[in-house]
C-alpha cells in the first residue's frame, strides 16, 4: 500500500515551478491534563498529519466546524506555532530547519491576515504608521519614499487619505482593510487569511472579498483561506480542504467539493448550509450527521467520523482511513466514499 | 471534590509551612548570636557560655535546626524568657481572648460589609451607592489606632457609657469590635460591590429575569451563588490574619491576646515567644489559605467537577 | 389575522447616553406574529432588531425606556406599562426567549436541571417537586440525551449544542406562546445549527407556539420563517412572505443584501456590494435612512421617512421600490 500520498495537486496544472507552498505531515500535539492524580498526560491532537501544495496566483481554502485544526494550520505554516512534525517548505526552501534570521527575512514574503482586525491595529498609532511599519522593518524601498508607498497600499484598499487616522476613528469593515494594506504593503506571496470577514457586517464581508480578490488578481497573491463559510469559501477558492478533527477528510477543486462532494463528512456539511436561494436538490443521498464532534483530547478510533456517520461499519470503528488520490484528481480519506452517492 | 485538586493544595500548604518554620530558624540564627539579643551586654562571658551550650548553640548548625524543627514539631519553641513557663502554653494562654476578639469581629464585618455591598451594587451610580461606598472607604482608610482611641475619647470619657479598655464583659468588647470591624468591613463592601456589579452583568442574568425571576429571587439564587466565589477568597483570607493582625487593635484597648504579647514579646526581647507567635501565625495563615482553596473547590462547580464530559 | 400573539405597534425605542443626545434606535417599528407562525426579523447588527425583542419582552436596561408606541400580547397591553396587574405577568408567561451564547446564558453553579426547573416553576407556579420531574422530560424533549442523568450535570459539562438546548428546555417550560429566538445559532457549528433548528420546527408542530426568528443570516431565515420583516436603521423597510421577499424583493436594501452575498450551488461571478455603512445613531440623514447608499434614491428620498405602504402581504418603506407592491 503506497505511503501517504501528496494530496492535493490539481491535476490540470503543469508539473513545471515548484509549489510555492510545500506540506507534508504537519503534525501539532499539545499536552493536556493529567488522567486523576497520576496518571498518563492526555495529548490533543489539533493537526494530525496534513499534507498540501499550494501553487502561485492559487487560492486553496482549508474549511472545517469549530475545532477542526485550521487555524492552527495557517498558524503552523507561518510558523506562528511550532509544528511538533512535519515539513513545510517555502518556495523549494525546507523552513523546518529555518533559524530566527532567516524567518525574521520569510516574513516579508508570508503574511497573515485574520479575524478580529481590532485587536490586530495599535490604537496607539496612526494606519499610515502602522503600514509603513512592514516596509521599515524589512528595509523594502528607500526610507524617504515609504510613506509614499503605504499612501499608495491604503488607496488599493479603498482607503485614500487614511494615512493620519487613528484606528478608533474606522469603522470595522475600514479597520479590516487596513489591516489588509498593512499586510500587503510588504508585498508577500503567501497570505494567509484566517476568518477575515467573518467579524463584519453581511453588506461589508462583500466589500473586503471583492477587495482581496482584486488584490489578487493584481499582485499575484497566494492565498490559503482559512474560513467556516461555505457559501464565501466556493466563491473565494479555486481548491478546498475539508478538515474534521486534525485531517483533511476531502480535497479537490471547487466543482469537485461543491458540486459532486463524495465524502459523508462534506456531503453533511454542505447540505447544512441554510442559503436564501432555493437550493439545488443534492445528489445522491442526503446526509445528516447525529451528535456533535467530539473532543480533540479523546478522538474517537479508527476513523474519527465514525460515531456521527450513517454509514459507518466495522471497519471504519478499527481502521483509521488515509487519504487516497482519486481518478479525478481529489483525495479523500473514507473507506467508503460510494456509500453517500 | 477533585482529589487531585485537593490533594495538590494540601501538598502545597504543607510545603509553605515548612518553609515558614525553616525561614524563621535562619533569620534567627543569621541575625546574630541569639545569646547577645536575649541575655544583657555586660553578662558575664562564661554565663554567656553556660546559656550557649544550654541551649545547643554550640552544636553544628545542621544538628540545631533538626533540634528546632523537632521541636517546632511538638509546638515546644522553648522557655519563656520573661516567665519561665514554656513559649507554648504562654502563647496558648492568649489564643482564645484573640479569638474571640477575631471572631466577634468577622461576623459583624460581614453582617455590615456584605449587605452594604449587595446594596450598593444594585443602586450603581446613584447617589446611595456613592454614600456607602464613601462609608467602606472611610472605613479602610482610617487608621486603627486613631479610630479607637477617638472611640475611647467619646464613650469612655466623654459618655461614660463604656470601659476603656481591658478584658471582662460585653461592653469591653464593643469598641475593639468596632475598630476593627469597620475596617474590614470596608474592604469586605467594597468587595461585594465588584463581585455583584460583574455577575449582575452577566447574560445568565437576564436569561432569569427572562423567565420572570422577580429582583429578590434574582440577588438571591442567581446572583449571590456567583458572586460568592470571589467574595470567599477575599474573606477567607482576612481570616488567617485573625490571629496576629490585632496587634495594634489589641494594643489599644489592653486587650490581653496574642497580638499584645507579641508586642511585649518583642520588647522584652522574649526569643521564643516571638518565634512561637510567628510560627502560630504562620500556621493560621497557611490553614486559612488552604480553607479557602478547599472552599474554593466546593463552592465552584467548574473546579468541583471538571472539564467537560461529553457524552459519545 | 385573527388576534396576533404578539403584536408590536408603532414601537420607538429611545436611549439616553450618559452626557450626549438621546438616540433611537428603534422607530415606529410594527410586528405581529400569529400562533404557529414564524416571523422571521432579519438585519444586520446595530439594525434594532434585538432591542425590539427586549422591548417586548421588559429586558431593556438602565438608560433604554419605550419612548412611544406599544406591545400586546395575547391582545393584553404589557408596554410601556401592563394594563392591569394580570398583564403584568403575561410577559414571562407568555413569551420566551433565548439568546446567542448558551453558555453564557446559563448560570455556572446550578446545575441544568435546576435551571428548568425554576424556569418551569415561575412559569406554572407549579411545587417544586413537579417542577423537577417536569425539568427531565424537557430534557428529554429537546434531545439531551440520559436525561435523568444529565439534569444534575453543570453547564461547563455540557458542549454548546447541548447547552443550547438546555435553554431550549428552560424557554418552552409552561408552554409559551411565544418563542424569540435572537442569534441562537450563530455561534454554533453548522452541522449542530441544523439539529437545533430541526429541533425548534419539531417543537413548534408539537405545542403549536410563535417563533419570532431573529438573525442577520438570510439563509437562517430562509429555512425557518414564513414571514419576514427586514430592518435597517431601526426602521421595518421591507416585509411579506420569505418567498416573494426573497425572491422578488421590493426594497433596494433587500435586494442589495441578496447580490451581495456568494451562493453555496453556484459559482457567483462577482459579489456586489452595498457600497456605504450604516449611518450612526446619532447622525441619522433626515429622510429615508438608507438613501445615502441607494443607487434609485431621488429627492423626495432624502426629504421624508417613506411609511411602510402596501395592501395585502406584502409592504415596503419606499418611495421607489424595484417594483410596485
Amino acid at each position: 500500500m503506497a505511503a501517504v500520498e501528496s494530496l492535493a495537486v490539481a491535476p490540470d496544472r503543469d508539473p513545471e515551478p515548484a509549489p510555492l507552498l510545500a506540506v507534508r505531515d504537519l503534525v501539532k500535539v499539545y499536552p493536556g491534563p493529567r488522567r486523576g492524580l497520576f496518571g498518563p498526560r492526555r495529548e490533543l491532537t489539533a493537526v494530525a498529519g496534513v499534507s498540501f501544495e499550494l501553487a502561485a496566483g492559487e487560492t486553496l481554502a482549508i474549511v472545517g466546524e469549530s475545532g477542526c485544526g485550521k487555524s492552527t494550520v495557517g498558524n503552523l505554516v507561518l510558523n506562528l506555532i511550532e509544528p511538533t512534525s512535519g515539513r513545510v517548505a517555502f518556495d523549494g526552501e525546507d523552513l523546518s530547519a529555518t533559524g530566527a534570521d532567516r524567518w525574521r527575512a520569510l516574513r516579508g514574503d508570508m503574511q497573515l491576515i485574520f479575524q478580529d482586525s481590532r485587536s490586530a491595529l495599535d490604537p496607539r498609532l496612526s494606519i499610515g504608521d502602522q503600514v509603513r511599519e512592514g516596509l521599515d522593518i524589512h528595509g523594502l524601498g528607500a526610507p524617504a519614499e515609504r510613506r509614499a508607498e503605504a499612501e499608495a497600499m491604503l488607496e488599493a484598499v479603498g482607503l485614500p487619505g487614511f494615512a493620519d487616522r487613528y484606528p478608533h476613528a474606522l469603522s470595522g469593515g475600514q479597520q479590516q482593510r487596513a489591516v489588509i494594506a498593512r499586510a500587503l504593503a510588504v508585498g508577500p506571496r503567501l497570505v494567509v487569511c484566517d476568518e477575515p470577514v467573518a467579524a463584519l457586517d453581511v453588506s461589508i464581508q462583500a466589500q473586503v472579498v471583492n477587495l482581496l480578490t482584486d488584490l489578487q488578481a493584481r499582485l499575484g497573491l497566494s492565498y490559503l483561506f482559512i474560513s467556516h463559510d461555505l457559501s464565501l469559501v466556493r466563491h473565494v477558492s479555486d481548491r478546498i480542504a475539508v478538515m474534521y478533527l486534525g485531517a483533511f477528510v476531502e480535497v479537490g477543486s471547487r466543482r469537485q467539493i461543491f458540486d459532486e462532494p463524495r465524502h459523508p463528512y462534506t456531503r453533511a456539511l454542505i447540505g447544512a448550509v441554510p442559503v436564501a436561494r432555493a437550493r439545488r436538490e443534492p445528489r445522491g443521498r442526503p446526509v445528516r450527521l447525529s451528535g456533535e464532534v467530539p473532543s480533540p483530547l479523546d478522538p474517537p478510533p479508527g476513523c474519527s467520523l465514525h460515531p456521527r456517520c450513517p454509514f459507518a461499519t466495522g471497519r471504519c470503528r478499527a481502521e483509521r482511513p488515509l487519504p487516497r488520490r482519486q481518478a479525478d484528481g481529489r483525495s479523500i480519506a473514507c473507506h467508503h466514499p460510494e456509500a453517500a452517492a | 471534590m477533585n482529589l487531585r485538586y485537593a490533594a495538590i493544595k494540601i501538598l502545597r500548604a504543607v510545603l509553605t509551612l515548612w518553609l515558614v518554620v525553616t525561614f524563621v530558624f535562619v533569620v534567627l540564627r543569621v541575625t546574630g548570636d541569639p545569646t547577645e539579643q536575649l541575655l544583657p551586654d555586660d553578662i558575664d562571658p562564661l554565663i554567656r557560655d553556660y546559656y550557649r551550650t544550654a541551649w545547643g548553640l554550640d552544636r553544628p548548625l545542621w544538628e540545631q535546626y533538626l533540634k528546632y524543627f523537632q521541636s517546632a514539631f511538638h509546638g515546644d519553641f522553648g522557655i519563656s524568657f520573661r516567665n519561665r513557663l514554656p513559649a507554648a502554653e504562654v502563647i496558648w494562654q492568649r489564643i482564645p481572648k484573640t479569638l474571640e476578639l477575631g471572631l466577634a469581629t468577622f461576623a459583624a464585618a460581614l453582617a455590615m460589609g456584605i449587605p452594604l455591598g449587595v446594596f450598593a451594587a444594585l443602586n450603581r451610580d446613584r447617589w446611595l451607592d456613592r454614600l456607602t461606598m464613601s462609608f467602606a472607604v472611610f472605613g479602610f482608610s482610617m487608621p486603627n489606632f486613631f479610630l479607637g482611641i477617638l472611640l475611647i475619647l467619646l464613650f469612655a470619657l466623654h459618655l461614660r457609657i463604656l470601659p476603656s479598655s481591658g478584658y471582662g464583659t460585653a461592653a469591653h468588647m464593643v469598641m475593639p469590635v468596632i475598630t476593627l470591624a469597620t475596617a474590614f468591613a470596608g474592604s469586605i463592601a467594597r468587595f461585594t460591590r465588584s463581585a455583584m456589579l460583574e455577575v449582575l452583568a452577566r447574560d445568565y442574568l437576564r436569561t432569569a429575569e427572562a423567565a420572570g425571576a422577580g429582583l429578590g429571587r434574582r440577588v438571591w439564587r442567581h446572583a449571590l451563588p456567583n458572586a460568592a466565589i470571589p467574595i470567599v477568597t477575599i474573606v477567607g483570607f482576612s481570616l488567617g490574619g485573625m490571629i496576629g493582625g490585632a496587634v495594634v487593635t489589641e494594643n489599644v484597648f489592653a486587650w490581653p491576646g496574642v497580638g499584645r504579647l507579641l508586642t511585649s514579646a518583642v520588647a522584652d526581647r522574649d526569643l521564643s515567644v516571638v518565634q512561637g507567635i510567628v510560627v502560630l501565625v504562620a500556621v493560621t495563615m497557611v490553614a486559612a489559605n488552604l480553607a479557602v482553596d478547599l472552599a474554593y473547590g466546593w463552592l465552584d462547580p467548574r473546579v468541583r467537577v471538571g472539564a467537560r464530559e461529553r457524552t459519545r | 389575522m385573527t388576534s396576533p400573539v404578539l403584536a408590536i405597534e408603532d414601537l420607538t425605542v429611545r436611549i439616553d447616553p450618559p452626557g450626549a443626545a438621546p438616540v433611537f434606535p428603534v422607530r415606529g417599528v410594527s410586528l405581529q406574529v400569529a400562533a404557529g407562525e414564524t416571523l422571521g426579523l432579519v438585519g444586520e447588527s446595530g439594525c434594532g432588531k434585538t432591542l425590539t425583542c427586549l422591548a417586548a419582552m421588559g429586558l431593556l436596561g438602565r438608560r433604554v425606556t419605550v419612548a412611544s408606541g406599544r406591545v400586546l400580547v395575547e391582545g393584553r397591553r404589557i408596554a410601556p406599562e401592563p394594563e392591569d396587574r394580570a398583564a403584568r405577568d403575561l410577559r414571562h408567561r407568555r413569551m420566551a426567549m433565548i439568546f446567542q451564547n448558551p453558555g453564557g446564558c446559563l448560570n455556572p453553579v446550578r446545575s441544568i436541571g435546576w435551571q428548568v426547573a425554576e424556569a418551569y416553576q415561575l412559569r406554572t407556579r407549579s411545587d417544586r417537586a413537579t417542577a423537577r420531574r417536569r425539568a427531565v422530560e424537557l430534557l428529554d424533549l429537546v434531545g439531551i440525551p440520559e436525561p435523568a442523568r444529565r439534569a444534575r450535570d453543570y453547564p461547563h459539562q455540557l458542549s454548546g449544542g447541548q447547552q443550547q438546548r438546555a435553554m431550549i428546555a428552560m424557554a418552552i417550560a409552561g408552554e409559551p406562546a411565544l418563542l424569540v429566538a435572537d442569534e441562537a445559532t450563530t455561534a454554533l457549528d453548522v452541522t449542530v445549527q441544523a439539529q437545533i433548528l430541526e429541533l425548534l420546527r419539531q417543537l413548534q408542530r408539537r405545542t403549536g407556539m410563535a417563533i419570532l426568528f431573529v438573525t442577520h443570516d438570510l439563509g437562517l431565515i430562509a429555512e425557518m420563517a414564513g414571514r419576514i420583516a427586514v430592518m435597517y436603521a431601526g426602521r421595518v423597510v421591507e416585509q411579506g412572505p420569505t418567498a416573494a421577499v426573497l425572491g422578488a424583493p421590493l426594497h433596494p436594501y433587500t435586494a442589495g443584501l441578496l447580490a451581495s452575498l456568494p451562493f453555496i450551488d453556484e459559482d457567483v461571478e462577482r459579489l456586489v456590494p452595498i457600497e456605504g455603512t450604516v449611518p450612526a445613531l446619532s447622525a441619522l440623514p433626515p429622510g429615508c435612512a438608507f438613501a445615502p447608499r441607494c443607487g434609485r434614491a431621488g429627492a423626495a428620498c432624502a426629504a421624508a421617512q417613506p411609511p411602510l405602504a402596501g395592501d395585502g402581504a406584502a409592504r415596503v418603506a419606499c418611495l421607489r421600490p424595484l417594483r410596485a407592491a
